[in-house]
């Protein structure tokens, strides 16, 4: 519902009580949903003032009303890492693009300006947590721009409308893309061929398992720290009947000259074709061309991110370390590295099999 | 894929494996006839029915002769021209069209429909017509393109260079003779590329009195190399990533000129092009072994202890290729997954 007050009619006694009661109709109805307009007609100096005494204590309620914004950011939070925990196999990114549906479907939008400040606060939200951020950011920006994009002169509710039915035709094709990459890789891989693969990446899993349903090939994992996340991928291939052998980080040189090409995951790809992954994959791509393997990387399409890193340097903190380091990141350890388009030979991706160089032509087409 | 041959795709299968039809060229030529006498003929009502023979006659065709990538690129070609010339009719029609081409990025974000496949057995008029039209442009694009690629020659070749080539290209043949009318001073060196030694046909046909001709072993690349200034050669096809799959011997070239910083130019007309990566050396029908008689005679002493291989093809990566020129002009390496998007649909790449 939406109150008018006309200031016009009023005089001056009115007006000292009259902003009293306007300052407690705001303070009430600012909890709830309401629009305030005030007329402003023929303006004098001494009503201005009785308006900017509203107008600064309406700032004050505005300030304290962060306290809804931080709820609702906990709120977000909460749902993203839920959704996270419910299914160990979702993408950081995938559950940022359903948290923001999930935002779209449950809020009312009044305005653009509204709609996109909310998402872009959800984002910083799912960004603050200890997760690695690259494929929310990625993710994030990408559902934004979708939102541009949808936008037609239309009203806001059928704007809203057509979001919701697109993002829900969005999140199917993104669940799926998972598949399509696994169906490109797996002929990649033939009948006793080894494989080396950096720590855990729930595609290259994937595309292994597909390719291993007639197909006989040897997997080398490293041991990826610090987490150690290669154990567990071991266990998932050996769950699967693939057989693989778990090696250290440093001993990626020694079984380089053994395998027959190396197939990595991505948090992101870049748009210079190159990616950011876990550390250690850049030494990775460094040994297979000084070997002359081939460097295949496997990533959804949603990991597509507007950055353009020429070195290590250029990668964003956020990115390397995890929040709590933060403040000091002189003693800490980077948590990814980025290897430059120059050591990847293929991209497997839901968008088909991409050269490095075609990596920026899907995002300017996306984005300009 | 099930479908039985066309009587002429069968003789055309025979024709293939019996050497009569030979070189990419007349390939392509004979399988653009075929298809569009199936477009001509009463096999389909719609674009969808089309579209089926299409697919089986080119499936049939590549898995015959899967070395010779043309003939079921062609058949692409002609998959897209019917997608895109159903879409324009249907457009006309509907006054509306939404663009189905490629799968992208953009696409992803902004697709309304669920329903991504577009039906294509409405029945459409005109779209015989409409494709035979385009179908006479590829024949066109197909004759001119030898000539095409010649014209660019004066751009590449200048006055008193040396120019290294391998074995007998009739596209490189014509280029170098266009070269040779123009320019004065030439050096070419041929690379005989044993054992058939087809090198020695493109001296032959090349001698003209204001060029000087040397033909080498393929044993003298690397020696010859330092002091060419360019090189220039033919392929059999060219690969997805914009690798080659070129004469063996190809890749010596391509070494040997990497090492010498000498720029490599491959002549690759259009259709040429195609979707294929190389997954791996012991894909099916990457290469081929040739006759090995030529290598090590069968009645020789030798040949009862020892294996003898002649292979046709070489993969050449694409970072030895330093320029594609085609029909339309120069490209690089990198460029070459953007043409292959306009060339073909994706949904088409696997036939």
């Amino acid at each position: 519902m939406s109150t008018i007050f006309d200031l016009k009619t009023w005089n001056l006694c009115q007006w000292v009580t009259g902003s009293l009661v306007i300052y407690d109709l705001i303070l009430q109805r600012l909890s709830g949903e309401c629009i305030i307009s005030i007329l402003v007609q023929d303006t004098t100096r001494k009503k201005l003032f009785f308006i900017e005494i509203c107008l600064t204590k309406l700032k004050l309620k505005m300030s304290t009303g962060s306290d809804q914004r931080t709820d609702a950011a906990v709120e977000v939070r909460n749902y993203f890492l839920n959704l996270l925990e419910q299914d160990k196999d979702l993408s950081s990114g995938i559950a940022a693009i359903k948290t923001l549906l999930m935002i779209l479907e449950k809020k009312r939008f009044d305005t653009i300006h509204i709609l996109h400040t909310t998402m872009r606060d959800a984002v910083a939200a799912m960004r603050n947590t200890d997760l690695s951020i690259a494929a929310v950011v990625s993710g994030g920006e990408l559902f934004c721009r979708f939102i541009t994009l949808s936008l037609d002169d239309k009203h806001m509710e059928e704007c809203r409308q057509i979001m919701l039915h697109r993002g829900k035709i969005f999140l199917t094709k993104l669940l799926n893309s998972r598949n399509v990459i696994a169906q490109q890789a797996k002929k990649f891989v033939t009948d006793g061929c080894r494989v080396l693969t950096h720590s855990r990446s729930r595609v290259v899993l994937k595309a292994l398992i597909s390719a291993a349903k007639n197909k006989e090939f040897h997997v080398y994992v490293t041991q990826g720290g610090p987490d150690n996340s290669g154990t567990e991928m071991v266990a998932d291939l050996e769950k699967a009947g693939i057989s693989s052998t778990l090696i250290l980080d440093s001993a990626t040189g020694y079984v380089m000259e053994s395998v027959d090409f190396v197939m990595v995951g991505a948090e992101a790809v870049v748009e210079s074709g190159g990616i950011i992954n876990r550390i250690g994959t850049f030494t990775m791509g460094l040994c297979a061309r000084e070997m002359k393997k081939p460097f295949y990387v496997l990533a959804e399409s949603f990991k597509f991110t507007r950055l353009f890193p020429l070195n290590q340097r250029d990668l964003p903190d956020e990115y390397k370390y995890s929040r709590k380091h933060l403040v000091d990141v002189s003693k800490v350890h980077p948590q990814v590295d980025y290897t430059p388009p120059a050591y990847i030979t293929l991209l497997f991706t839901d968008l088909g099999i991409l050269t490095p160089s075609a990596v920026s032509d899907e995002l300017i087409k996306l984005y300009m | 894929m099930k479908g039985q041959p066309t009587k002429e795709v069968t003789q055309l299968i025979h024709e293939m494996k019996v050497g009569n039809v030979e070189g990419s060229y007349n390939i392509t030529a004979k399988t653009l006839k075929l298809f569009k006498k199936i477009i001509n003929g009463p096999g389909w009502t719609n674009a969808e029915e089309l579209m089926n023979v299409v697919r089986t006659q080119g499936h049939i065709l590549q898995s015959a002769m899967p070395q010779e990538t043309v003939t079921a690129s062609i058949a692409r070609r002609i998959l897209k021209l019917i997608r895109e010339e159903f879409e324009l009719l249907k457009a006309k029609v509907h006054q509306f069209s939404e663009d189905q081409a490629s799968m992208s990025l953009h696409k992803l974000v902004t697709q309304t429909s669920n329903d991504v496949n577009v039906d294509y057995t409405e029945p459409q008029q005109g779209l015989r017509e409409a494709l035979l039209d385009h179908l006479q442009e590829m024949e066109t694009e197909l004759e001119t393109s030898s000539e095409n690629i010649c014209v660019q020659a004066e751009e590449h070749i200048h006055s008193s260079e040396v120019i290294l080539t391998l074995g007998h290209s009739r596209s490189v043949e014509n280029f170098l003779k266009r070269a040779v009318k123009k320019r004065q001073f030439l050096t070419i060196i041929i690379a005989e590329c044993a054992p058939d030694s087809r090198g020695h046909n493109l001296a032959a046909s090349l001698a003209t009195g204001n060029v000087e001709i040397i033909v080498i072993p393929d044993s003298a690349i690397f020696a010859m190399m330092s002091r060419v200034n360019k090189v220039i050669i033919g392929t059999h096809s060219v690969l997805a990533n914009g690798g080659l799959r070129a004469a063996c011997g190809s890749y010596t070239v391509a070494l040997a000129a990497k090492h010498y910083s000498v720029p490599v130019i491959v002549l690759s007309p259009m259709y040429k092009l195609s979707p294929v990566h190389l997954c791996s050396y012991e894909q099916d029908a990457f290469n081929l072994v040739g006759c090995a008689e030529d290598v090590l005679e069968y009645d020789s002493l030798a040949s009862h202890s020892a294996k003898v291989y002649s292979p046709i093809f070489d993969y050449v990566p694409p970072e030895l290729v330093t320029l594609f020129i085609s029909n339309i002009g120069g490209h690089a390496p990198s460029y070459v997954y953007r043409l292959l998007t306009e060339l073909y649909n994706p949904e088409d790449y696997e036939i």
